[in-house]
């Protein structure tokens, strides 16, 4: 049986990209400032991210305008999101595989829906 | 992520993100709260004022409601569009529970002394009750 850990998504694991994607699978669609809030970090940093999850078709990007200042939103693909759904399972994996006595009291992640 | 004390930390990461998101757009239970309270204070007094004059109050504060509940609305809807928003049905529903207890209310006002608190009370309940499933289910989500 091979460990959970193999069915952790390479692009979804990176720390900031996991950060962006469980935002966009919180909501239907998020606007540029929203991401950026929730997730803490520039606006650099997470165009690059985002650009790299558009380019993996997770990551929708939709450009419009609010008033007269352009905005920006971002949702996930129906890829996406089952790329993170899949990749919060191994994650609970890992966490269920570790033996009971090893883990601290009160500290297990309370199993969600994705 | 080599371990569990790793996947725990991703999995905190992803509660705190999707919070800070929540937090971020359209809370529906507050409009649905909003709005069962109006009926809660706006309505009983129609048992003790007369309508002329209470009338035109509760006019112009339905009509600031409205502008405020889709001002909160649309603002908070342009930066997070929630997943599973509520129906425009739900509305429609209530409106014509709301109106059947206000005609209620207004059949019933020589006979029963409370009538309009009856029916702004039952008019209120369902919109309570479903603000409070509805903020249940953010919570849980």
């Amino acid at each position: 049986m091979s460990h959970p850990r193999s069915r952790l998504d390479e692009l979804i694991n990176q720390p900031v990209r996991f950060s962006i994607v469980a935002a966009l699978a919180a909501a239907e669609e998020l606007d540029f400032a929203t991401v950026r809030d929730a997730v803490e970090v520039s606006d650099s940093l997470l165009s690059q991210h985002a650009a790299r999850l558009e380019e993996a078709g997770y990551v929708q990007v939709r450009k419009g305008h609010v008033g007269k200042r352009p905005r920006t939103w971002f949702s996930l693909t129906p890829d996406g999101k089952r790329a993170f759904a899949e990749h919060v399972a191994a994650l609970h994996a890992i966490v269920d595989a570790l033996p009971e006595r090893d883990v601290p009291p009160g500290s297990r992640v309370r199993r969600r829906r994705v | 992520m080599e371990n569990s004390a790793g996947a725990e930390e991703m999995l905190r990461e992803a509660d705190r993100v999707r919070h800070r998101v929540l937090r971020q757009g359209p809370r529906e239970w507050v409009i649905q709260a909003s709005w069962a309270v109006w009926v809660l204070v706006f309505i009983p007094p129609f048992d003790v004022v007369r309508g002329a004059i209470w009338g035109p109050v509760v006019l112009v504060s339905s009509a600031a409601g409205t502008a405020l509940t889709w001002r909160y609305y649309a603002t908070r809807r342009a930066r997070v569009r929630p997943m599973g928003p509520t129906p425009w049905q739900v509305w429609v529903v209530w409106s014509v529970w709301y109106i059947g207890w206000v005609v209620f209310a207004n059949v019933m006002k020589n006979r029963v002394a409370t009538a309009s608190l009856i029916a702004a009370v039952a008019a209120a309940t369902p919109l309570l009750a479903y603000a409070v499933l509805l903020r249940h289910r953010d919570q849980t989500r």
